[in-house]
């Protein structure tokens, strides 16, 4: 079939059907890169790995590079196990941040539209090759931490996350074909386009 | 007969009318108090006096810890965090944590103060190598989940130094923390703290402190799978409490009905199992309304004795009941008891007022509920039952049944060499009995299951809370002077931490060091140019933007200005609670607590708080709280032993007679010497509730040796106060023996002491009132009153009547004595039937004539008292004949004797009063009174 013959060629980008094609099978796993540019650090600290999506409720970020740590997020909890150090827990209350990127992911990964729209006013422009589906929190004190979050992809692949806040700069999750990227060229403009966040 | 129920129902009406407007004024009026200190003495000691003045049992008992278990520990705590968020809401409770480090713990404005707070801050605290180590481990930071958060916070914050007073502010053995929030070691519970704002003795505030969190738990565990576990010296003494409370419902219901089986089994009559009710009913009503009028509240336990000492007043209407019979009216019926009863009452009122005068409120409390309740239920026994009591259908004193437990027990003799010999051992009993005759821990008698304790001493180790029995106090003459001096005391009690003496302690100045100290770091902080400086340096190659740190260095320079913070300054923090149940101004004084957990080496720790100065010292809650429990039982002891005396003055001035006093108060001695023996015998340690238990038995023997006693020498009585003892021991057993079923020790030493009481009253008081005096006073050739309680005819050789009389030949109407003491004679005639009867007109012999039998038994009775005391008798004459009533008009047909009694109901040296009857069969012939008066020489 050819995607020309496809009828949301030319339709209004519906954000809830959007959101259901990226339903993600229970413990699938996909590599990921973290970029996160820092107000108080000149240059981006950059991590990767895997995230694995285990359950509706539980999320798995398992990093590899460039130290190993595995963090696993269970309903509000947080557990980080680092090597050579105590297991840390802690709650997501502690990093709203986190704590909306995190739900977020899990709704995205499930296809689970109306959580999300619990949550978030869902937004999404572009077409079904390069979409960009934008969440912004409901909770005005959730909005304090996280302005909005930017999710890029293609058809039902997500490629790219775009956490805004207004304290810290801004983090980058490149996610599956996204994490092939040249990690020597960290300019954010660049990573921004590579995501796809610049391209409408 | 008409005008008679109507006013019955007047009366009645008028009563109820009363009893519902009290059982108002006390709903209205009355509060009921768990506050056990109302029942405590004045405290002597200074630590009895913060014991009850400041803390109650310690800022440690009013902790209480919750588990929630059940589920996965990421659940467990998410509803650890939802349920502290409810809790903080709920009124009644000063502080809740679940371990979670708010940096709402400082407000803003405060923020700066950081540096004045915390100990971190030294000389060294603002050097470049110190400062390079701090921001080199944020780098690494600010690459973690964690940096997301701590990124708003590291340019104002760099050295963490809220972090270090929050951890500081944790309990000072932090436990285990799971997802932020505590749990205990194995990962399986969820763990919160909560300090209630009221002691852990008031059960009553408690239940509602720990009503609200369940259902606040229950609120938030939608799905019902977690479980919740409150544990807690506050949530022990509600458990307690409804476990007592339940075992006495329980018990109290199955003895009522057991109770109301037996009256209806003992009377066969409904009517007289509500009517034996009022008096005590009334009794308690009117017991609770004194004490609202005099006191406003009343405590708990001053209700559970009190109504446990009014017990006695559920005899009242059983005498009267059993007495009720065809041959008298109730109002004379009750008249003649009134003496007894209200020698009694009065005695056992008039013991009971030295409790009035003890200094404890709870005992003044308990003697005006007892004294007010016994003298309504008597004065309802005495006017009120009379008027509603129908007419009696038989005479307990014809039984043959009772007969045949009289005579048996008139068989039994106890030989005085026995009742020594009894003495002698129970005294040894007493003495040998190995365990401490007293019980000073009160908590052993509503003990907690040690599986609970066992948990609650799990769960305290594991969030590590401090124990409840030791504290540390400081006194002080201001707030600062406490702070420095407790600062003075933390290097001792590091120390002791460190060489595993303690493991952890708490106290305010761990909170807001003094002025002092916090001047001294002040002067620490370097000026805002040397800052920037020292920072400069320590930046020199570490990734961090230039610049980024402008507010910490703002901040330092704040904190340099700032005035010492004041613990009155934080009154509206978080921190607020802690500092509160840590330092406690009174007037003059302020006592600062030091709280400790984990104690392994108390003589350690009791050394390090007497090296200090004067002021200082290790409580020991426990030995404090034991200490006030003996004072309270002097208290209770030293009431009790006045009161015994008193009782025994009245029991004699009542009865006039040293004999006769003895024999009322021999049983209930001897009865408390035995039941003090077996309790003895049987391991147990006295407290309270035995000693108002034996209270209650001693009232309840006094009684039946009273009835007794005043029945001795009149078989027909005796039967009939046998009767009303027998149904008032069976129902006193009863109630009191189920009580001693109970698992609860409170409510078994009750029970056990009083059914061993009823018991021996009982028996002791049937043996030992019998008139001893009578027997050896028989004298030669008269009439031996009879000392069995048998009705066969007498021994032959009394003389007939007519030689102890005047009257002679056929006027001599009499023919037999049957029976006669000082204060009653019975004698039978068949001259009724004689035709030549000098009284007979018309062949007929009215009834009026049973006068002339009435006056020459007074007279026979007269002959034989001047007879046995050798005087000659002395002349008399009928004056007066009042409340005669006759049943019949003529009696000459009645085909078998006459039984005729006459009792004297006073007699001075001039007067007589005689009370007589005469009788056919079980027919109440005619009855009246009489008046004798004298003549003298």
């Amino acid at each position: 079939m050819l995607p020309i013959a496809n009828a949301s060629w030319c339709a209004e980008l519906e954000p809830s059907a959007l959101i259901r094609d990226l339903a993600r099978p229970t413990s699938s796993t996909t590599p990921f890169v973290e970029v996160r540019y820092s107000t108080l650090l000149e240059a981006p600290t950059v991590v990767s790995g895997q995230l694995s999506y285990v359950d509706a409720q539980t999320l798995e970020r398992q990093v590899l590079k460039p130290y190993l740590e595995r963090t696993t997020i269970r309903g509000e909890s947080v557990r980080v196990e680092r090597d050579g150090e105590p297991v840390r827990t802690f709650a997501l209350r502690r990093a709203p941040e986190l704590g909306t990127m995190l739900k977020s992911f899990s709704a995205l990964l499930a296809g689970d539209a109306s959580a999300l729209q619990r949550d978030f006013e869902l937004a999404a422009r572009g077409q079904n090759e390069a979409w960009v589906l934008e969440l912004t929190p409901r909770d005005r004190r959730a909005r304090s931490r996280v302005q909005t979050l930017l999710v890029s992809g293609s058809h039902d692949q997500p490629r790219c996350i775009l956490i805004r806040s207004p304290h810290a700069a801004n983090t980058f999750m490149l996610i599956g074909d996204a994490t092939a990227f040249d990690a020597t060229e960290l300019e954010e403009q660049r990573l921004r386009e590579h995501c796809g966040f610049d391209g409408s | 007969m008409r005008s008679m129920r109507a006013r019955a129902w007047a009366v009645c009406a008028a009563w109820v009318t009363v009893l519902v407007a009290l059982g108002a004024f006390v709903q209205q009026r009355l509060e009921i108090g768990t506050d056990l200190r109302l029942f405590l003495p004045t405290p002597q000691t200074p630590a009895q006096r913060l014991l009850i003045e400041e803390i109650g049992e310690g800022p440690g008992s009013r902790i209480l810890i919750l588990a929630i278990s059940g589920a996965a520990p990421e659940e467990l705590a998410d509803l650890s965090r939802a349920l502290q968020d409810e809790l903080r809401i709920q009124p009644g409770l000063r502080f809740v944590s679940n371990g979670e480090l708010s940096a709402d713990a400082l407000p803003e404005q405060l923020l700066a103060y950081r540096y004045l707070l915390s100990p971190n801050v030294s000389a060294q605290a603002f050097s470049v190598d110190r400062l390079r180590g701090e921001l080199q481990a944020r780098v690494r930071d600010l690459s973690s989940p964690a940096g997301l958060y701590m990124e708003p916070w590291i340019p104002r914050d760099p050295t963490l130094e809220l972090l270090t007073l929050l951890q500081r502010w944790q309990p000072a053995q932090e436990p285990n923390r799971l997802f932020d929030v505590w749990f205990d070691a194995a990962g399986t519970r969820a763990l919160l703290m909560v300090e209630t704002q009221a002691a852990a003795f008031d059960p009553g505030e408690q239940r509602r402190a720990i009503e609200g969190i369940q259902s606040a738990f229950d609120a938030l565990n939608t799905d019902g799978s977690a479980h919740l576990t409150i544990t807690g010296a506050g949530r022990f003494s509600v458990l307690m409490e409804e476990r007592t409370r339940s075992d006495a419902q329980r018990l109290g219901t199955a003895a009522s009905i057991g109770m109301m089986l037996l009256l209806l089994l003992a009377y066969r009559r409904a009517s007289s199992v509500g009517l034996s009710a009022l008096p005590l009913a009334s009794a308690g009503l009117a017991g609770l309304a004194s004490v609202a009028a005099l006191f406003g509240t009343v405590h708990g336990i001053t209700l559970a004795f009190g109504f446990t000492l009014i017990g006695v007043a559920q005899d009242y209407p059983v005498h009267v009941l059993s007495h009720h019979r065809p041959s008298q009216t109730p109002t004379q019926m009750v008249r003649a008891l009134w003496p007894t009863l209200a020698t009694g009452v009065a005695s056992t009122c008039i013991a009971y007022l030295t409790f009035a005068f003890s200094g404890v409120i709870g005992l003044a409390q308990l003697a005006c509920f007892t004294i007010a309740g016994l003298i309504t239920a008597s004065l309802t026994t005495r006017f009120l039952l009379p008027s509603l009591l129908g007419p009696a259908r038989r005479d307990y004193g014809e039984s043959s049944r009772l007969q045949t437990i009289a005579s048996a027990f008139a068989r039994l003799r106890l030989p005085q060499w026995m009742i020594l010999l009894l003495i002698a051992a129970a005294l040894s009993a007493i003495m040998m009995a190995p365990q401490p005759v007293w019980e000073n821990d009160l908590s052993k008698l509503t003990p907690v299951p040690t599986e609970l304790i066992a948990e609650d001493q799990r769960l305290r180790a594991a969030i590590g809370a401090s124990e409840t029995r030791h504290l540390g106090v400081i006194a002080a003459s201001d707030t600062q002077q406490a702070l420095v001096r407790l600062e003075a005391l933390d290097p001792e009690l590091q120390a002791l931490v460190s060489n595993g003496a303690l493991r952890g302690y708490d106290h305010a100045a761990r909170y807001v060091p003094s002025i002092h100290t916090q001047l001294t770091r002040q002067r620490l902080l370097p000026t805002e140019e040397q800052l920037a400086q020292t920072l400069r340096a320590a930046l020199a190659g570490l990734p961090f933007r230039p610049g980024v740190f402008q507010a910490f260095i703002a901040d330092v320079e704040r904190a340099r200005a700032l005035q010492p913070l004041t613990p009155q300054a934080l009154a509206d923090t978080a921190l607020a609670n802690a500092m509160q149940s840590l330092l406690r101004e009174t007037n003059d004084t302020v006592n600062a607590f030091v709280t400790l957990n984990g104690v392994n080496d108390l003589e350690a720790v009791r050394a390090v708080f007497e090296r200090m100065d004067d002021g200082a010292m290790l409580l020991d809650l426990k030995q404090a709280s034991e200490s006030l429990v003996v004072r309270q039982r002097d208290h209770l002891l030293g009431s009790l032993a006045i009161a015994s005396l008193l009782l025994a003055a009245v029991i004699g001035f009542a009865l006039r007679d040293p004999g006769r006093t003895l024999r009322v108060l021999a049983p209930m001695l001897l009865t408390t010497l035995l039941v003090l023996a077996i309790l003895r015998v049987s391991g147990v340690s006295l407290t309270h509730f035995h000693l108002i238990a034996l209270m209650l038995a001693a009232g309840l023997g006094l009684d039946y040796a009273l009835f007794f006693e005043h029945a001795a020498h009149d078989p027909a009585e005796h039967r009939r106060t046998l009767h009303g003892v027998l149904v008032c021991s069976a129902s006193t057993l009863l109630v009191f023996a189920l009580l001693a079923t109970s698992q609860m020790p409170l409510l078994q030493a009750l029970g056990v002491t009083v059914a061993l009481g009823v018991v021996g009253n009982f028996v002791l008081a049937l043996l030992l009132t019998q008139p001893r005096a009578a027997r050896s006073q028989v004298g030669a050739g008269l009439p031996e009153p009879r000392t069995s309680m048998s009705i066969s005819p007498t021994t032959r050789s009394a003389p007939p009547p007519g030689t102890l009389i005047p009257h002679q030949g056929a006027m001599c109407l009499l023919e037999r004595i049957e029976f006669w003491n000082e204060s009653i004679i019975r004698l039978t005639s068949g001259t009724h039937r004689t035709p030549d009867h000098p009284l007979r007109r018309n062949e007929r012999l009215r009834s009026i004539h049973l006068c002339e039998y009435g006056a020459q038994a007074m007279a026979v009775h007269g002959g034989l008292k001047a007879y046995q005391t050798q005087t000659q008798p002395t002349p008399g004459m009928l004056v007066s004949l009042r409340e005669v009533t006759f049943t019949r008009e003529f009696i000459e047909d009645l085909p078998q004797d006459l039984l005729i009694e006459a009792r004297c109901l006073q007699a001075t040296a001039t007067t007589l009063q005689y009370e007589f009857s005469v009788r056919h069969a079980q027919e109440l012939l005619a009855q009246g009174r009489a008046a004798v008066v004298l003549e003298r020489a």
